[in-house]
């Protein structure tokens, strides 16, 4: 269907000044603010106003701009939050329309009944905002944003803390007593059993398996840290002797993190202390889902002038109020990386006084950028050479300029030189450990992670990890999950015969569904601790209720990037005999005679983990954090030759090369005849990856599972929106809701992530519906030093149901 | 998440809306407030090839109250209006009730009457609080009108008696009797949410006597309904509270609340027993005492 061109002029003023714009009908208003005006404190959120932050007021009222259509505001005047907060700050501008108490989860007016409030942080995500929580009647019934205590407190915008907390705390189907499995695996039979019987059971199993197979033979999985269970699983497994131990570093956060060791000796975050002038997210949509770079610090920011690049295959929020939106293909960003590299050498726009000071390496970088063209980097990356050529000059000669990277850098077998060549981007010009660069943090002072995993006190035999081929893996104490799959499909190295695991979804968040859900099936002993029965806990010999954030006393360390540690009090009871995982994990070590490594009490390692810092725990609860500290040290980069290692030896040790070669880094899947789409996914903005599919506030924002496409691509293969689609590789196939993204290259859809449903009770809830995972791989190619394989940017192909 | 693209109409008339109505049938859907309609094409749950702007007609957004005709509201008065009307709140409580606990002020504010009852969700507030005080919509087309009482006009979740070319044009509630008394209640997790049940009772009462009863249901049907069997119960009675529980327990036989994912069918059907007996007392407490 062809359309005749329906722009239409309106006329509006906002915050007082009159405009004239030429809009599309389809146009809201919100697009217009954001988009035209760069007036971005007027968030969206949701997209369908439930979660007031895109509010303006328009002629006097309050309306919500995402439902506004362009055309309709032809002819009034629009006050945003800038037209009516002074200063730059995050300004709680629709905290005010919600000062009826409307989001509140209880219909009673705020303060008709005794209530009290508590400053803790939301545990959705990794952004860890301040909140201020309201307790009545023993629920929590509301999650401000902490305007009081000076912390990092912008929520996301669709709020998903006050939308779904006080939900989960209270929804009828949480777990809430230990099962056992009677019938088959998958069946939906299960036993209500006592905690004792249950962790007996347990210990039984897992004694019988070390004695018999050697204690390699019990696996962990593990999902996001959210408070100290995961360090409580790793310390069991360590003191245990295994070292199978899955954990989210295999596709998240490792890749970026090895790379920036490995080129100038630690990590880096973007320094919130002091303004950026140049802001680059790479891969992330900094709106809606978190990464190292605090809303706060990133409006500041763009509200003193800084220059904005974004990097997405899709025009997100932050892309659409970029100074630059670079497209590119999805997985080249190492070819990307190295094309930026290629403009910023050759034209002599790099820092040379610390270039020539402290890069090692660097003559062999510039003999390696000669070995390809830019146009050969745009036939790689569909990014035009001028687009590659305005990036590098922007960003090079913008000071002091920060690059935020995201999860989708870290999901493909690529990883690591992708990773490398932005890490050496940054090094070259300049940025690092400057005020309003790229800061090494000295973390708060609390025990390391790695040393509550008492891995340089006992070994763990990780020589013998399923797995060990991923020698920097196995060094940051994880194996890949396809790994651990292998091993209870085909024997190799040898059979794991238990697994244990927590925090995660794993038939829905590991590569390769299909295969995971095999060996959930064929392994000996299977034991899942969830809040809610989910496909993977469905698998399950015994389920284990667990205690959610709120509901016991706990101190998260992560994110890891931020290094500090958080205090998150008990606010209100668990649902039944819900426990926390520490609890069991330091029961369970107990009845496995390992008690030594452990407690009487889990609650007592609140106050050893701490013991560093001189506080107690009852001393964090007023305190509520330990921050890091940034000292800005000239030259402190810990490497071996205590320089930034363009070209890094220790590299090779764990099979990588040595430093970005466009060989690799340009060496993508290639879309063919029979797949010739390339998928990729972002982070679900309404949910926290596969979670919460059961809570209606978030539901009722995203019902369904969506894939989108460019519209000509569609028309051509003779598809509309509104139907399902199936998406298929070689693997399987899923089917999503199909709709059109103009900016989206014809070439390239982008599917929902992490899709079960929790009312479909037949069928394992209906895991291989709508999973993206159906379509992924558990075999190479993988990263050679950690085993990541390409959770994006594969081809695939789609067609109608 | 970017609206689907459509071809856009603006008529400037009741009669040119209709006839564009007409001519492109199921491809086609009226625009009033946006806040059903747009969330529904963001979500690709309804993709229309044509959108057919009702607000640019002009005249459409009244209120008017007569004492004999009783009250008039045009098709495009926003929720917000109704909530903040006065006549309203006076002379018909549960409709400034239920206006007042949709959604939020920023949808009030958007969201018209019309398309409220046009949207047709079991759950909405102000169609149920309607159906307890015989409202009507007049539907207009290019050749005529008609008038339908409200509760016959909606058929089905998502579904209404509308023809093809018909515009709601308006809204017709008949004055009360005078010592009626009402009362809206709504239970949900937020105020801003979806109702889990709702329920709007209007009693006539006459020293003490309830001589005419309505009673209506929210969220446990494929409509909003009225609770008839229930109603009978309290026609002629002295309310006491062994005659309001009994009512209360017809009116849940009367529903068939479902498993969804905001509540279980059988938590639905004990919050609606308690809403249903909590309105009715407020109702009878308001007849007796209330303003004016």
């Amino acid at each position: 269907m062809k359309h005749r061109s329906q722009l239409r002029e309106i006329r509006l003023k906002v915050n007082g000044k009159a405009y004239t714009f030429a809009v599309n009908p389809w146009d809201t208003l919100i697009e217009v603010l954001r988009e035209k005006l760069k007036l971005s404190k007027t968030k969206e959120g949701c997209g369908v106003g439930e979660c007031g932050s895109c509010a303006v007021i328009m002629d006097k009222k309050a309306v919500n701009s995402c439902l506004v259509l362009a055309v309709d505001a032809d002819g009034s005047e629009i006050l945003t939050a800038e037209g009516l907060a002074e200063d730059a700050e995050y300004h709680p501008f629709n905290e005010m329309l919600l000062s009826q108490g409307g989001m509140r989860a209880s219909m009673e007016k705020p303060g008709s009944k005794p209530h009290q409030e508590f400053f803790t942080f939301c545990h959705i995500c990794a952004g860890r905002c301040a909140v201020k929580a309201t307790v009545e009647d023993g629920k929590v019934v509301d999650i401000a944003p902490d305007m009081e205590s000076g912390l990092p407190n912008e929520l996301c915008p669709v709020k998903k803390s006050r939308l779904s907390i006080p939900e989960v705390l209270n929804h009828p189907n949480r777990l809430k007593y230990p099962l056992k499995r009677i019938g088959d695996r998958g069946e939906g039979k299960w036993k209500r059993i006592s905690w004792d019987e249950a962790l007996d059971t347990i210990a039984a199993k897992l004694i019988e398996f070390k004695e018999k197979y050697g204690p390699e033979s019990v696996a962990w999985c593990l999902g996001e840290p959210k408070g100290l269970e995961f360090a409580f699983a790793q310390r069991f497994a360590t003191a245990f002797g295994t070292p199978n131990v899955i954990t989210p570093g295999w596709c998240c956060g490792v890749p970026s993190g090895m790379a920036s060791a490995l080129t100038y000796g630690w990590n880096c975050v973007p320094d919130e202390e002091h303004p950026s002038k140049m802001v680059v997210l790479w891969a992330v949509n900094n709106n809606h889902t978190a990464s190292g770079m605090r809303r706060e610090a990133f409006e500041r920011d763009l509200a003193n002038g800084a220059r904005l690049i974004v990097v997405d295959p899709r025009r997100t929020d932050v892309a659409s109020i970029a100074d630059l939106w670079v497209r590119p293909r999805p997985n080249s960003d190492g070819a990307l990386a190295m094309g930026v590299l290629k403009v910023i050498v050759e034209n002599e726009l790099y820092d040379k006084d610390f270039v020539q000071e402290w890069c090692d390496g660097f003559d062999k970088l510039v003999e390696e950028l000669k070995i390809f063209t830019l146009k050969e980097v745009e036939e790689v990356t569909w990014v035009p050479e001028g687009v590659i050529r305005e990036f590098a000059i922007m960003y090079a000669t913008t000071k002091p300029a920060t690059i935020q990277w995201g999860n989708a850098l870290d999901t493909t077998s690529l990883a690591f030189p992708q990773d490398k060549a932005i890490a050496i981007l940054r090094a070259i010009c300049g940025n690092l450990n400057i005020p309003g660069g790229e800061v090494f943090l000295t973390p708060a002072p609390y025990v390391r992670p790695g040393k509550f995993f008492l891995l340089s006190k006992i070994n763990r035999n990780p020589g013998i990890a399923i797995g060990s081929e991923f020698k920097l893996a196995v060094r940051s104490a994880f194996v890949p999950p396809h790994s651990l799959i292998q091993s209870v499909l085909t024997g190799e190295p040898y059979k794991v015969r238990a697994a244990l695991f927590l925090l995660t979804n794993p038939v829905l968040s590991w590569a390769d569904s299909i295969r995971t859900v095999e060996a959930f099936k064929k392994i000996d002993f299977l034991v899942g601790s969830e809040i809610f029965m989910t496909p993977s806990t469905a698998l399950a010999d015994i389920v284990l209720p667990a205690a959610w954030g709120m509901e016991h006393e706990e101190l998260g360390y992560w994110p890891g990037w931020y290094e500090e540690i958080r205090c998150y009090p008990k606010l209100v009871e668990p649902p039944g005999e819900a426990w926390s995982d520490t609890k069991w994990i330091n029961e369970l070590a107990k009845r496995i005679g390992l008690g030594e490594y452990f407690w009487e009490d889990d609650l007592e390692a609140l106050d050893e983990i701490l013991a560093p810092s001189g506080f107690s725990y009852e001393d964090m609860k007023q305190k509520r954090v330990l921050r890091s500290k940034r000292e800005y040290k000239k030259g402190d980069f810990r490497t071996p030759t205590g320089k930034v290692e363009i070209y890094s030896a220790k590299a090779a040790e764990f099979g990588y090369s040595p430093m970005p070669y466009w060989r690799e880094v340009s060496n993508i899947p290639m879309a063919s005849k029979d797949y010739p789409l390339i998928m990729t996914n972002g982070k679900e903005e309404a949910y926290m990856l596969t979670g919460y599919k059961q809570v209606a506030g978030l539901r009722s924002v995203k019902p369904e599972p969506i894939v989108e496409m460019n519209p000509d691509t569609a028309k051509r293969m003779g598809l509309e929106e509104v139907n399902w689609v199936y998406i298929e590789t070689s693997k399987g196939r899923v089917k999503q809701r199909l709709a059109f993204d103009p900016d989206l290259d014809a070439r390239v859809i982008v599917a929902s992530f992490g899709w079960w449903f929790p009312e479909e009770r037949e069928n394992l809830f209906g895991w291989d519906k709508s999973n993206i995972n159906v379509l992924t791989r558990s075999e190479p190619p993988y990263d050679p030093g950690i085993g990541t394989s390409d959770l994006r940017g594969f081809p695939c192909r789609v067609y109608a149901t | 998440m970017k609206l689907p693209q459509f071809q856009y109409l603006e008529p400037k008339s009741i009669e040119k809306a209709s006839s564009l109505l007409a001519r492109y049938g199921k491809e086609a859907s009226a625009l009033a407030g946006g806040t059903d309609l747009l969330v529904k094409m963001k979500q690709r749950r309804f993709v229309p090839r044509y959108v057919i702007n009702l607000k640019t007609i002009h005249g459409l957004d009244y209120i008017r109250y007569d004492e004999n005709d009783g009250l008039r509201i045009g098709a495009l008065t926003t929720i917000q209006s109704i909530k903040n009307s006065i006549v309203v709140k006076r002379n018909f409580k549960v409709l400034n009730e239920a206006a007042g606990v949709e959604s939020s002020v920023q949808i009030r504010n958007r969201a018209t009457i019309a398309g409220n009852i046009a949207n047709a969700s079991p759950a909405a507030d102000a169609p149920l609080a309607l159906i307890t005080l015989g409202g009507t919509v007049v539907l207009a087309r290019a050749d005529g009108q008609r008038e339908i009482l409200i509760e016959n006009f909606l058929t089905g979740p998502g579904q209404t008696a509308l023809e093809p070319g018909e515009v709601i044009k308006e809204i017709h509630v008949p004055r009360l009797a005078p010592d009626v008394g009402g009362s809206y209640v709504k239970h949900a997790v937020r105020r801003t949410d979806i109702a889990i049940v709702s329920t709007s009772v209007v009693l006539t009462m006459s020293n003490g006597v309830c001589m005419d009863a309505r009673i209506g249901l929210g969220s446990v049907a494929p409509t909003v309904i009225r609770a008839k069997r229930a109603e009978d119960v309290l026609k002629g009675q002295t309310n006491t509270d062994v005659i309001v529980k009994k009512t209360a327990e017809i009116a849940v036989d009367e529903a068939s609340p479902i498993d969804d994912i905001r509540a279980y069918a059988q938590y639905r059907a004990l919050a609606l027993k308690a809403a249903v007996e909590q309105a009715i007392t407020e109702a009878m407490r308001d007849a007796k005492w209330g303003g004016v």
